[in-house]
């Protein structure tokens, strides 16, 4: 039976990955990111064991049977010892020919010293078993009409435990109850269910009160579920709590009754908490997972979970109470009652529950009080309290990670995509806290008119983890690492939502002095992501206050957002400037486009195509470098020749001015906003094909990626300086005096017929009128 | 006199060259006569088994499986998997030399992430394991079929390479297919000594582009395989077989020209008579005699162990070809 629901686990996975491949690529958003979490990630995963702990209990009993105190090395001899390793020790138990770790391992050492030839021999079985197990659950076994290879061996196993246990069985062994779990074992994967449930009745005595019990009981239930001795089977499973197996023989899917059964008959069952977990995630991620139901069947009854939740969660007698409140708690707010679940999560604490529990609790009250109270310094103060916690459980986290995944972390190039989802708890509890548009943490500071604080606690749930794992996408991290790729990632929670991680930092990539990686293909993270939408809504002395305390924290808090946040000089310097430009406030752009690299312009995603004073003419934009702060300078330039008293410098200098204002709003679009840059592939002087509307920045209407959506330049002052540029250019028109100067700006700004009409003797109509020979050209 | 010598000796190697070219084909009959089983059930029926002991067909080429990705087979954990195993409802005929093909697709290849020593040991183990299953002669030559491209070459061969390491000791001779488009990557005079195989197997069909309306037959069409051939010398493919196409087909367009699906030729004769109703055509295609007799004679010498072998045996498809057509093939 396991086969069978290993099979069915397969093909739900598989139909996972199917749809997450074919409709991708997903660009998933701070409100994807998980915060019901019951188990840790993985732990709802297919390869359940209802004796999650049986690994560390046989470690146990070894130490306690060998009398070797290094569990240690107990745990590593038994579990990471090869096959190769056992059958030398097997062949010559005397240690004098295995080799490396393996050799000296304390363990190993005090089973040759005491001669303990019935545990070298029963390890090297087992081992042998294992392998042989796992290479028949392989894809390339071949299960032919013949008895295979892999069953030939495993038959010989049985037999060399069976004479063992002929022999030695009766002498009351303290490997007996291993040797007969063993046993069983075989018999069951070389296909005799009968004779495997013939030795489970003459084993069930002995083998009660072992560690083996409840393993070797679950080979009985399968055993009689093959021999359609299905209510014996049924019965087992119950007592055990296995609601999986319970709905695969009962053929029935409805979670909450199954729930309520087994809380009834076993409410300790390791399968309740997974089961819980499943039905969680299908709620969190229901745009993945609606067509599916994979994760929990019971997805449409969850009003009933919660009804069970409840109950189970007042019910006294009950060890996991805590449990049952948390997934109430869930439940509401998944039901849009954030203040219900607050209240559920009372008294929750003095309730007993493990260590991750606890942490999942505090987190989502932590989520919850950000949705419900009101904003004041007390609340400010607890959330940065509770964001310092979540930053030192971070921290752990990363400790914890392999180091294969902090490597692919330190080379991921965009957390839009998925790569770094449920990989760490507290990074997605983080970013889903603060992060989402409108509910955020963030959010709500800014809107509390603590846009600073806002600012800072975006910043770090944004960049935390990056700054953690020594990213490159955080410039004064980057040492110019070369491409490389990572194959895919599966997603650890074995659900969909695993994508690919592909380092693309290429032979063009230098590294700056002072700021951003000049990889002129793509910038994936400066620009799209939540802080940065943050910061593009603000005006400019928002965000100058900002920058302001990053470079003189006002106090410790702002020092510890500091260290945790991105700074890039080039970064912040390029926006506030930038945002000046927006204002038309062009000195203070000036102040600070001086302090932005000269080369930093590439990496910005942006092509500068136009001459910002060119009109008609479309003249390509020759400046490569400080294209924003050379077109500030030049306006500061033109704002000092407006005042001159000689009326045709003074016209010039405000037409010109007037024509760089709009342009910056218009065919300049990228001197006043980043709008484009979080798309790849838009060239502005071309007409968009109708599959490209969509990354418009202005008008993006783009459902799946709310980055797009939000990226937009600021309507108000568009409308407001476009006006202001008109007027502008009338004025500039009237306040020129001379024909020539005239002529001049009605070439400028295309008006080719009135040149000629009205200024006929200047040098520049005559000059037109020599060079325009097609009509089209004066009727402009 | 001088300007005469600086002539002649070109025009001479010239004239030796075009001579070399002229090769009229293999005229030694072949040492073997095989047959390709590619179906996901073997259960050959009765007129199929007769068949192959009236043309003493001795060799059976049958594929036991395909190798994939297994990220496509729902195994993200294995680079590759088999996939579309044959199913065996009957015994592989002990009388006759069975040579197991593996079909490896070019994204398989390119999810191999260099462990190219265990996942030949891999299916090696699953030949094994199918062959002394249902055969009861012994293995001498193992086949392994693969689109590969300029891009999964090296992989490939690396993979070929360790398949060797482990058949060569056993005396096993490790076979591999060779497409025409393949062919013609390997731009040397003797373009099969660059291949990792023992033996090469040229396969003369899908020679055309199925899918373009106006090709005249994609299974085989002399004039689409005379580019590929026409720069070998007589002596270019050493231990090489070849393989010629008796099966048919349709191939149906819409009214733009666009290419809808293919037919099998069981259901020709109905899709046919629909389809001025449907609005649709249908290009009838075959393995035609002509066309293969031609081809063979486009082929540079064959060395004289080599083995003809028809794709594929299909009763079906084979009772379109007389008795004598059959022979023509396989005595060339």
């Amino acid at each position: 039976m396991k086969t069978s629901k290993l099979f069915i686990l397969a093909s739900l996975l598989l139909a996972f990955s199917v749809q997450a491949l074919a409709c991708g690529p997903w660009y998933y958003t701070a409100e994807d990111n998980d915060i019901y979490r019951l188990l840790p990630y993985g732990a709802e995963g297919p390869a359940l064991s209802l004796s999650p702990d049986f690994s560390g209990q046989n470690v146990a009993l070894w130490s306690q049977q060998t009398k070797c105190k290094d569990t240690e090395a107990i745990r590593q001899a038994i579990y990471n010892g090869t096959l190769d390793d056992w059958n030398r020790l097997y062949l010559h138990p005397d240690n004098s020919t295995t080799t490396g770790w393996f050799a000296n391992n304390a363990f190993v050492k005090q089973l040759a010293k005491r001669h303990d030839n019935d545990a070298i021999k029963l390890l090297y079985l087992s081992k042998q078993y294992e392998t042989l197990r796992q290479a028949k659950a392989s894809p390339w076994y071949y299960n032919g009409r013949q008895k295979s290879r892999e069953d030939i061996q495993i038959q010989s196993i049985y037999e060399n435990v069976q004479h063992w246990l002929s022999v030695n069985g009766k002498k009351k062994s303290k490997y007996a109850d291993r040797y007969r779990f063993l046993a069983m074992k075989c018999c069951w994967a070389i296909g005799n269910p009968q004779a495997t449930m013939d030795l489970w009745e003459t084993l069930k005595p002995q083998l009660h009160g072992s560690i083996f019990y409840s393993e070797a009981e679950d080979y009985a239930a399968r055993c009689l579920y093959h021999l359609g001795r299905t209510k014996e089977a049924d019965n087992i499973y119950l007592q055990r709590g296995d609601i999986r197996s319970l709905m695969l023989i009962r053929k029935v899917d409805n979670l909450p009754q199954l729930l309520q059964l087994v809380l009834d008959i076993a409410p300790d069952s390791p399968t309740l908490p997974v089961e819980l977990q499943r039905l969680l995630f299908s709620l969190e991620n229901n745009p993945f997972t609606l067509e599916n139901k994979v994760c929990a069947d019971g997805y449409e009854d969850h009003e009933a979970v919660l009804r069970i939740a409840q109950q189970a969660a007042k019910t006294t007698i009950l060890s996991r109470r805590a449990m049952w409140s948390y997934t109430a708690a869930c439940l509401l707010d998944y039901n849009n009652k954030p203040a219900a679940a607050l209240q559920q999560l009372e008294g929750i604490d003095k309730l007993p529950c493990d260590p991750f529990l606890q942490q999942s609790i505090r987190v989502l009250r932590f989520y919850l009080r950000c949705k419900t109270d009101k904003m004041s310094d007390a609340f400010e103060q607890y959330a940065i309290g509770e964001l310092q916690w979540m930053d030192s459980e971070l921290q752990k986290e990363w400790k914890q990670l392999s180091p294969k995944e902090r490597k692919m972390y330190q080379h991921l190039e965009s957390v839009q995509t998925g790569n770094l989802y449920r990989s760490c708890f507290m990074y997605d509890a983080m970013r889903r806290i603060v992060l989402p548009d409108s509910i955020g943490l963030a959010y709500r500071l800014a809107l509390a008119e603590r846009p600073v604080r806002a600012l800072q606690v975006a910043n770090m749930a944004e960049n935390r983890f990056f700054i953690l794992a020594g990213n490159t996408l955080i410039p004064n991290l980057r040492k110019g690492d070369r491409g490389t790729l990572y194959q895919w990632k599966s997603d650890v929670n074995q659900h969909p939502g695993f994508a690919t991680a592909w380092c693309s930092w290429m032979d063009d990539d230098t590294t700056g002095s002072r700021g951003c990686a000049y990889n002129i293909n793509w910038n994936g993270h400066d620009y799209c992501n939540w802080m940065f939408l943050l910061a593009d809504k603000m005006e400019a002395k928002t965000l100058e206050a900002y920058r302001e305390r990053q470079l003189h924290p006002l106090d410790a808090t702002d020092r510890w957002f500091n260290e945790r946040g991105y700074l890039g000089s080039d970064y912040w310097e390029d926006i506030i400037g930038t945002h000046h430009l927006r204002e038309c406030n062009y000195p203070a752009a000036v102040e600070h486009l001086r302090l932005v690299s000269p080369a930093y312009q590439q990496c910005m995603n942006l092509s500068f195509e136009l001459d910002p004073f060119s009109l008609v003419d479309k003249i390509p934009n020759q400046d490569k470098t400080g294209y924003r702060l050379h077109f500030a300078e030049r306006m500061v330039e033109l704002q000092k020749l407006m005042k001159s008293s000689d009326p045709d410098v003074s016209g010039t200098a405000m037409l010109e001015y007037s024509i760089g204002m709009r342009n910056s709003y218009d065919l300049c679009w990228y001197l006043t906003t980043y709008g484009r840059s979080s798309v790849k592939f838009v060239d502005p002087l071309q007409p968009l094909k109708p599959y490209e509307y969509a990354y418009r920045a202005e008008e993006a209407e783009w459902s799946w990626n709310p980055l797009l959506r939000l990226v937009a330049v600021n309507q108000k002052y568009k409308s407001r300086h476009t006006l202001e540029a008109n007027v502008l250019q009338q004025k500039a028109l009237k306040t020129i005096k001379s024909d020539e100067a005239k002529a001049q700006a009605y070439a400028r700004l295309g008006k080719y017929e009135t040149l000629v009409k009205r200024y006929t003797r200047t040098a520049t109509a005559q000059h037109y009128a020599r060079v325009c020979d097609e009509w089209r050209m004066y009727r402009l | 006199m001088r300007h005469f010598s600086t002539y002649l000796f070109p025009l001479l190697a010239l004239l030796l060259s075009l001579t070399g070219c002229s090769h009229k084909g293999p005229v030694v009959p072949p040492a073997h006569r095989g047959v390709y089983h590619w179906k996901t059930t073997y259960n050959p029926t009765a007129w199929e088994l007769q068949w192959m002991k009236d043309h003493h067909v001795d060799r059976l080429y049958i594929k036991l499986f395909d190798v994939k990705p297994g990220k496509e087979e729902g195994f993200p954990e294995w680079a590759m998997v088999p996939a579309a195993s044959t199913e065996f409802r009957q015994a592989l005929p002990a009388d006759m030399e069975v040579v197991p093909v593996v079909y490896i697709t070019v994204d398989a290849i390119r999810a191999l992430n260099h462990d190219y020593g265990n996942y030949a040991a891999l299916i090696v183990k699953r030949i094994d394991d199918m062959m002394a299953d249902h055969y009861e002669g012994s293995v001498r030559e193992i086949q392994l079929d693969c689109d590969w491209t300029r891009q999964t070459e090296q992989a490939y061969f690396l993979l070929v390479s360790e398949i060797n390491r482990l058949l060569h000791p056993r005396h096993i001779t490790v076979s591999g297919t060779l497409r025409l488009h393949q062919l013609h990557k390997l731009d040397n005079s003797h373009p099969t000594d660059s291949l990792p195989f023992d033996r090469t197997l040229l396969m003369c069909y899908n020679t055309g582009a199925l899918q373009n309306p106006t090709t005249h037959n994609s299974i085989l069409d002399p004039d689409d395989v005379k580019p590929y051939l026409r720069q070998y010398r007589p002596d270019a493919l050493p231990r090489c077989d070849v393989a010629f196409p008796v099966y048919g087909w349709g191939v149906e367009f819409d009214k733009e020209g666009r290419f809808n699906r293919l037919i099998n030729s069981q259901n020709l004769p109905d899709a046919q008579q629909k389809q001025k109703a449907r609005g649709v055509t249908i290009r009838e295609e075959w393995g035609d005699m002509r066309a293969i007799v031609r081809t063979q004679e486009l082929l540079p010498a064959l060395d004289s162990n080599r083995t003809t072998i028809l794709y594929h045996l299909d009763s079906l498809n084979l009772s379109k070809y007389s008795y004598e057509d059959i022979e023509t093939i396989y005595s060339r």
